[in-house]
């Protein structure tokens, strides 16, 4: 592990990626202490220019509200949701594959059918649905990214159990009498799961971006600054005050090149064997 | 435990196991449909409000007007009779009838889809040639600096948000500069046909698609030239280096052709993903495709409207997959190899 | 009629901003020809409105199907259409229409009594959402001659309401197209067939309506267009960009996000018309849900309204085009209209006072109440008022959760389940109170009726007073009624009138004939023409 943390060190790209990802969850996190204004305030003079009044650093919206504040609490959300989306999507498809690659048979093809069909429904046509009929909340958000996104992990699990089930150390637990539950999450689970992990870096890019275009159709929460929901406003005036959805652009674009960088930084440092060229 | 592994092993002298796995998608697709309807079924069912609210939503009336659409539209049936006389339906071709257009959803449907299909065939090409060519000549020198600069356009590119990259794309092409236009897939009532209809229609498509495709294009591109870098490595590679040929036919003869195999499955597998970005894509750019049908098959809860579109789409990927099982099979550089011998 | 704030910020923009209506002295100007294509944010699945009367199918089928009357500016307040006079009788049981004889249907049929009565007995009375509450008293027409239609009332039914209602309720279809089908389902719904100044030429869904010059209409030399175009951009930012890009011309119903209006008034060659919508005047309502124990004290409704500065709402929300509302009855309806009715300034030290004397005092967390906020999804507006009002009432010690639903969720939650404590509305006046108003004070209505009151407030005075004003013949002591009703509405507050608010056009210079009556945008367009 700490040779793969010294690979991962050595590639300055992914290095910085992780300093900044580290960076916007602190100032995502400490917000409250860092810039204690309250995003949801409409008390400052409206569409104010960014680096103009030092009172509000990055300009105002169209109600006054300050967007420093609103960038930060945009990142909270997106973050939390990104990271919760893809913990639950993960764990669902770990579940799922699990239980299809040990059970087999009809079992193993009725849940790869139902796997196939949510494949067969356009992901994000999917939580669209989910959002807009269970209402736009944090959480609903959550489990319509994971409902969209659970189908790839379940299924590498799942090849990665039929595999792992003929290899001898799992026959000698076999011989040796050790439980069914126990053989399966004591040695096929933590075997199966190197691969999901690589997986984990895509899942949470794809959930910042998915998190961001729902909020920007207005599917986002409405009692939290969300970065599409704040593009979606600025868009009104996107040729007077391009800021306004151009800044929270840029945020999005940074934030998912920095995951996408630190999980290609991980794939690579956990996998050596795939040298790079 | 001891149970033999469900899938028997793929006999030596069998058709390319691309062609079995095409069989078998087929086989599967029909239950594979059923549970799709049925938890989209669902969905709307458990929906709050139905058709009738939606209706209301934009109007007001009174107490019997409600009773009485509702009755109208069969919304007073039980939820298990409607579901199944909905199945039987389809299975007679009838898609049922869209509340939400107040017309049959088989002709509103058909009316949006080969919208949808020019659009998702331009970006998949255009992301396909842009990012496969531009694949070809990062991993042709890997680690040069052509390599590097477009390694990392498409980092950037990948991480773009499609709805920003329209946005700005149409602030720039459509508004300041006005070589495009803005928003729809025809002039109206330009009157064009033949020839002139398909050019007006491309000039339509081109920021779209290029808003849907270039993220794939930067998908593609790292595919590829990954492919390459491995590539370069592999024996038959070696082997055909040692043969002294020249590079430029190395490099796209042997190298770029096993690399662009994954790149074409996962032009099948992302059929799905480029029908959902076409719904932000339609939203931003006013194209009146599928996506967007299904957008307001969902707010209006128009439950036909969104199963049919869903049965479409359905079968557009088991087709489109299918397809590339037969593709694969035919670009597969060890069929060839095999007649050689290996 | 205009407000300072709102002539602040029309001076702001001056230069751009041409005040292009009512010119009715120049129509002599006016040429032929021109394609004239506007921005439509949706597309209606029933266009026909004899069947549905509302501003999104009025929009573009009121070119095709014409009313018996449509609003004017002054007094009194009507222009004849299909009707050239209308009397009713005085004990108010009938209301006799002389109708406009030489007018034709579009496809060559004459237009007469036949087709008033049948639209009226079929369609308007049994299906339309308004027609079936303010016509449903009405028991039979008599056609004694083809020009003369006479509408006969179970109950003395006041002319003044039949000819307040005559613009929005009364369009027209041809009986022969119509009789022995099921209205709801009959293919002219999509294929409109009317006597309006515009043929529906063609349907694209998702992308087009195209309405061509119906050569032989009756107000000749009009139409001056040779055609309209709708457009269909569902995506409000898109609009803006359109309009300056040439490809659409006109934008109605502030299609075009008011923020971007200042700097598109700017824009050589496209004017901000802010008025033709004032016989639709839309209100920004707080409705309250008085189910919930608290709410159901008026000292807490009247502590809400207290909290709310209207001027932040016309000024920030609306960007200056809006007014303060005193009531659900527009400034400039002067028939029914009163200011003389109890306010609620904004004071928020006042709305503490109340809250603490209705015994919600401050909790250790300074929370006095929580409660959930529906905010409609029906405006852009109608959100933002969500996020200030949030902010409002938390400065008077109220939490207020947002939850935002799309159209069919808003609908059910908050007119059928009622599972709502706070709702951000915005009821539209119809050019009279009994016709879409004072629905929404009434009691008893059973659960799922929409834009009702479903706020689980009932009042025996109330529910009198709209009665009585209901069936009172003499205008004036009607008018009287209506005054009381308003006054008694903001005494008990059973629900907040914020703001009154029309919407805008945005349209390029060279359409003329805009906003020609009050409710322009959902009239006939014969009388708009394009400039060379």
């Amino acid at each position: 592990m700490s040779r793969a943390l010294a690979r991962f060190a050595r590639d300055p790209a992914p290095l910085a990626a992780a300093l900044l990802l580290l960076l916007l969850a602190a100032a995502a996190a400490l917000a409250p202490l860092l810039w204690p204004v309250d995003p949801d305030a409409v008390g400052g003079p409206p569409l104010a220019a960014p680096l103009a009044d030092p009172a509000h650093p990055l300009g105002t919206d169209r109600l006054g509200r300050d967007v420093l504040a609103r960038l930060l609490q945009g990142a909270r959300v997106s973050l939390t949701v990104a990271l919760a989306a893809t913990a639950a999507a993960l764990g669902m498809g770990a579940l799922v594959g699990l239980l299809a690659g040990l059970a087999g048979g009809w079992t193993d093809e009725i849940v790869m059918r139902v796997t196939d069909a949510f494949q067969t429904v356009p992901g994000f046509l999917l939580a669209l649905a989910l959002v807009s009929v269970l209402g736009p909340t944090v959480t609903s958000i959550v489990v319509a990214i994971a409902a969209s996104a659970w189908t790839g992990p379940a299924r590498l699990v799942r090849a990665e159990i039929a595999s792992l089930r003929s290899r001898d150390f799992v026959a000698a637990a076999v011989v040796l009498g050790m439980p069914r539950h126990e053989i399966a999450l004591r040695l096929l689970l933590p075997n199966a799961l190197p691969p999901i992990l690589a997986y984990a870096g895509l899942t949470v890019a794809a959930a910042i971006l998915i998190e961001a275009a729902l909020s920007f159709l207005g599917l986002g929460d409405p009692n939290r600054a969300s970065w599409g929901a704040m593009i979606a406003e600025g868009r009104a005036v996107l040729v007077s005050e391009p800021w306004l959805s151009i800044v929270p652009g840029l945020a999005l674009l940074a934030t998912v090149l920095a995951v996408n960088l630190v999980g290609e930084g991980l794939n690579e440092a956990l996998a050596p064997r795939r040298a790079r060229p | 435990m001891a149970r033999e592994l469900s899938e028997p092993a793929v006999p030596r002298p069998a058709p390319h196991p691309s062609l079995v796995l095409a069989r078998r998608r087929l086989l599967q697709a029909p239950l594979v449909l059923l549970i799709v309807l049925l938890g989209a079924f669902l969905l709307l069912e458990l929906a709050p409000g139905d058709a009738v609210d939606a209706y209301l939503a934009g109007l007001g009336g009174d107490a019997g007007l409600v009773q009485e659409l509702r009755a109208r539209w069969g919304l007073d049936r039980a939820a298990p009779t409607r579901f199944l006389l909905y199945l039987l339906g389809l299975l007679t071709g009838d898609l049922g009838w869209s509340v939400a257009f107040d017309r049959p959803v088989r002709a509103v449907v058909l009316e949006r889809l080969p919208v949808t299909l020019a659009l998702m065939a331009s970006a998949t090409l255009l992301a396909f040639l842009v990012g496969s060519g531009l694949g070809v000549l990062a991993g042709a020198r890997p680690g040069s600096l052509a390599d590097r600069l477009l390694s990392s356009l498409a980092l950037v590119l990948n991480a773009m948000p499609s709805f920003w990259l329209g946005l700005v794309l149409a602030l720039v092409f459509a508004v300041k500069l006005r070589w495009l236009p803005l928003a729809g897939i025809e002039t109206i009532g330009a009157g064009h046909t033949g020839l002139a209809r398909l050019l007006d229609t491309a000039r339509h498509l081109v920021l779209p698609a290029t808003t849907l495709g270039l993220v794939y294009a930067a998908l593609y591109l790292r595919m590829m030239r990954a492919g390459m870098v491995e590539a370069w490595r592999s024996d038959h590679v070696r082997a055909a280096r040692a043969k002294g040929i020249s590079r430029r036919r190395l490099v796209l003869r042997h190298v770029a052709r096993s690399a662009v195999l994954p790149v074409v499955t996962v032009l099948g597998l992302q059929s799905a993903t480029l029908l959902g970005g076409s719904v932000v894509v339609e939203s931003v750019f006013a194209v009146p495709g599928l996506g967007r049908l299904a957008l307001e098959a969902v707010v209006q809860r128009d439950l036909a409207l969104l199963l049919g579109i869903l049965v479409t789409s359905a079968l557009l990927v088991v087709l489109v997959n299918l397809l590339i099982d037969l593709l694969y099979a035919r670009l597969d550089p060890r069929v060839e190899l095999g007649a050689r011998g290996p | 009629m205009i407000l300072d704030r709102r002539e602040l910020l029309a001076a702001a923009a001056a230069t751009g901003m041409v005040a292009l209506a009512p010119r009715r002295g120049l129509a002599q100007e006016a040429r032929r020809g021109g394609v004239l294509t506007v921005a439509a944010d949706t597309e209606p699945r029933n266009l026909n409105p004899a069947l549905v009367a509302s501003n999104g199918v009025f929009f573009v089928a009121s070119k095709v199907v014409e009313p018996l009357a449509e609003m004017a500016y002054g007094t009194p307040g009507l222009t004849p259409r299909l009707a050239l006079a209308w009397e009713g009788a005085p004990d108010g049981r009938s209301v006799t229409l002389r109708l406009r004889p030489g007018v034709r249907f579009q496809d060559g049929r004459p237009f007469g009594s036949a087709d008033v009565a049948f639209s009226a007995m079929e369609l308007w009375r049994r299906h339309q959402n308004l027609g079936r509450v303010v016509l449903a008293d009405l028991e039979a027409v008599d056609t004694p001659d083809p020009l003369t239609a006479i509408l006969r009332f179970a109950t003395p039914t006041p002319l003044q309401l039949v000819a307040n209602a005559l613009p929005a309720l009364t369009a027209v279809v041809p009986r022969h197209l119509y009789e022995g089908t099921d209205p709801l389902t009959n293919p002219h719904n999509q294929k409109l067939v009317g006597t309006g100044p515009f043929r529906l030429a063609e349907h694209r869904p998702g992308q087009y309506y195209r309405l061509e010059r119906n050569p032989d209409h009756w107000d000749a030399p009009r139409p001056w267009l040779d055609g309209i175009v709708y457009r269909v951009l569902p995506d409000r930012g898109a609009i803006a960009a359109a309009l300056e890009a040439g490809e659409i011309q006109l934008a109605a119903f502030s299609a075009v996000p008011l923020a971007d209006m200042a700097r598109l008034a700017e824009v050589p060659g496209i004017a901000v018309i802010d008025k033709g919508y004032e016989g639709i005047t839309y209100f920004l309502t707080v409705e309250i849900n008085h189910r919930r124990r608290e709410l159901a004290d008026p000292r807490v409704r009247r502590a809400i309204a207290h909290a709310i500065d209207p001027s932040f709402v016309v000024d920030r929300i609306f960007l200056g085009w809006a007014r303060p509302a005193t009531g659900l009855v527009p400034r400039f309806d002067t028939q029914f209209h009163t200011a003389d009715v109890p306010t609620y300034p904004y004071d928020p030290k006042r709305a503490e006072a109340l809250l603490d004397e209705a015994g919600l005092r401050r909790g250790a967390d300074g929370v006095r109440l929580a409660l959930d906020l529906l905010p409609a999804p029906w405006f852009e507006q109608t959100r933002q008022m969500g996020d200030y009002l949030r902010q409002a009432l938390k400065a008077i010690g109220i939490e207020a959760r947002l939850t935002v639903k799309d159209p069919a969720g808003h609908q059910k939650a908050v007119y059928t389940d009622h599972a709502f404590d706070l709702a951000i509305g915005s009821p539209v006046y119809r050019n009279d109170p009994a016709i879409s108003t004072t629905i929404l004070y009434r009691g008893g209505l059973p659960p799922g009726v929409p834009f009702s009151n479903q706020y689980g407030y009932a009042d025996p005075a109330m529910d009198e007073l709209i009665a009585t004003a209901a069936r009172t013949l003499d205008p004036a002591a009607r008018s009287a009624l209506y005054h009381r009703i308003q006054r008694l509405a903001a005494e008990q507050l059973p629900l907040i009138p914020v703001v009154e608010f029309t919407f805008l056009t945005v349209a390029r210079t060279s359409v003329r004939g805009v906003a020609s009556n009050p409710r322009w945008a959902t009239s006939h367009w014969g009388d708009t023409w394009l400039a060379s």
